[in-house]
């Protein structure tokens, strides 16, 4: 692996130093040089193994796209960019997009926050009744299994403004992963823990906050993970309701211009964003089930 | 006193335990002893109130169970301590319950206390994981005890741990019971004939398939010996020999049993 990725970083720099090629020069040098500092901070063997690998993979990309789209055109240019036009356009689009990131961030932010502050209250209170628990699990099969964007006439006829639409959307994609995450939670919680709580006779509220919430969580935040993806995958379908700004409406809107550069430019920095928001969300969980980790 | 009059419960029409009666003296330290699946278990759930009996009645200083009793305290095997919560957290929750006009200072203060009196002063800040099995029923334990409660009910406590471990929790056990001065009633499941010679004032052996109370020994003369003195002494020994006999007996009636095996319960 490490011997393909010096060769890897030869070609391209050779690349680079013979057509004048920015891109090549960045992927070549800049990568590399990133991972190599990165491998050289790691602590553990298999954590250095992995960045290589995932170098390795990103270079290899990297090359197949410079190859395919630069010397004789392979693939038609107007579809596909060539890597050292993107690179350009990604900086000089750097200051819209981050304009869009954050009016989509915040739609997002709402809508995810609303899902999580109703669906944890909702299944905790659900998944603690065998009854109300048969009761809703018909229901929560075929709702979670439609796509929310069929809802979106319904909640522009009924919803106040389009951005209260647009939550609407985003808000019933996320609900349902966590919904049905916390219920599943609640039940597998051991029935012995749970005798031990009820001996201590705590009351209704306690019970809830530091027994069930707590024993649920681990499930919780899996669910409350696959909600994240759900409700980027809503975001453009929430940022078509008359939205003029936003990193879902900068892709759809381009794409529309059949300007691709830049829709290339934009899945870049969607993708950007979004390994930032996981990194963070992925710090989160690790702190609030830190109890598991402790060693002997 | 707590007074068991003709219990019975079944599961999904298989009888569990079969009209039990059984009075417990206040003060006394009961060992519940059985085969796995002689309903033992399911006794003592009653007794807690988490389970309710299908006939009879079970009482408490003359008030009937009914639902997870105030009067009781619970150790299980495993799964006692929330291992989302410190150890100190652990005991606090269940003082807070108990005594909600305590301050927190106070709370914490009690737990502290608890905690070293187990012998477990520096876990206060450790999460359950990172105790050892020992360390964590001897943390179920102190929170146990912590609170004002007569009857500490304890569901094989002991039954994963190491000898070492074990005959160390046995001691901190019997000690507690001890100088509790009569205070506290102790009923403790174990399979461990020796185990209940060394711990129980009393011992009551059920036998399996349905759960039946088949004999109830005194054993408050051998309860005062110390652990190297114990199977020395000649009444502990005769003791011993005749709980065995009752046991092997309930066995051997087991293991010709055969649709015991064919239909797989209890294994």
């Amino acid at each position: 692996m490490k011997i393909l990725l010096v060769i890897e970083l030869i070609a391209l720099t050779a690349a680079a130093a013979w057509k004048h090629d920015w891109f090549a020069l960045a992927a070549g040098v800049l990568i590399p040089a990133a991972a190599l500092v990165r491998v050289l901070l790691a602590w553990k063997k298999e954590r250095r193994t992995a960045i290589i690998d995932a170098a390795v993979v990103l270079e290899s990309f990297l090359l197949l796209w410079q190859l395919t789209t630069s010397n004789r055109a392979l693939l038609d240019p107007v579809l596909f960019p060539t890597p050292e036009n993107v690179l350009r356009l990604f900086f000089r689009e750097l200051k819209d997009m981050l304009h869009g990131m954050l009016s989509s961030l915040y739609l997002l932010g709402v809508a995810y926050f609303l899902s999580l502050a109703t669906a944890i209250p909702g299944g905790l209170v659900v998944g603690s009744s065998p009854r109300l628990r048969n009761a809703a699990e018909p229901f929560s099969k075929v709702l979670s299994a439609i796509p929310p964007i069929v809802y979106i006439p319904y909640a522009i006829a009924l919803l106040p403004s389009f951005k209260a639409a647009s939550i609407f959307v985003i808000w019933s994609g996320a609900f349902w992963p966590v919904f049905v995450s916390t219920i599943a939670g609640v039940v597998n919680i051991p029935e012995t823990l749970l005798d031990s709580a009820r001996m201590l006779h705590l009351g209704k509220r306690t019970f809830i906050l530091r027994i069930l919430l707590p024993g649920a969580m681990p499930s919780i935040l899996t669910g409350a993970s696959l909600g994240l993806v759900f409700s980027f995958l809503l975001l453009t379908a929430a940022e078509l309701i008359g939205a003029t700004e936003g990193l879902g409406w900068y892709v759809k809107n381009f794409s529309d211009f059949a300007d691709y550069a830049r829709v290339v430019v934009g899945i870049i920095f969607i993708g950007i964003v979004i390994t930032a928001v996981s990194a963070a969300f992925k710090r989160i969980e690790k702190r609030i089930l830190r109890y598991k980790e402790a060693v002997q | 006193m707590i007074q068991c009059h003709d219990v019975s419960i079944a599961f999904q029409g298989k009888t569990v335990l079969d009209r039990i009666d059984l009075d417990i003296p206040d003060g006394a330290f009961l060992c519940l002893l059985g085969q796995s699946g002689c309903g033992k278990s399911t006794f003592l759930r009653l007794l807690a109130g988490l389970l309710k009996a299908d006939s009879g009645s079970i009482a408490i200083d003359g008030r009937e169970v009914d639902g997870p009793e105030k009067a009781c305290s619970v150790v299980f095997q495993d799964y006692s301590l929330f291992p989302w919560m410190t150890t100190g957290d652990n005991l606090m929750l269940a003082l807070k319950a108990a005594c909600p006009d305590k301050s927190k200072a106070e709370l914490r203060n009690l737990a502290e206390s608890y905690l070293e009196l187990v012998g477990l002063g520096g876990a206060f800040h450790q999460y359950p994981s990172a105790l050892s099995g020992g360390m964590r029923q001897r943390a179920a334990i102190a929170r146990a005890i912590s609170v004002p409660c007569r009857v500490l009910l304890m569901d094989e406590p002991f039954g994963a741990l190491d000898p070492v471990n074990r005959a160390m929790l046995q001691d901190l056990v019997r000690t507690l019971h001890a100088d509790s001065g009569g205070q506290r009633t102790v009923v403790f499941v174990t399979h461990d004939v020796d185990e209940a010679l060394y711990l129980g004032t009393r011992i009551a052996v059920f036998g399996s398939s349905p759960g039946r109370l088949l004999a109830l020994e005194d054993n408050s003369a051998s309860r005062g010996l110390p652990r190297e003195k114990l199977f020395s002494d000649e009444a502990t020994l005769a003791l011993q020999r005749k709980i065995m006999a009752v046991y092997r007996a309930d066995m051997e009636k087991k293991l010709n049993d055969k649709n015991f095996f064919l239909a797989g319960n209890g294994i």
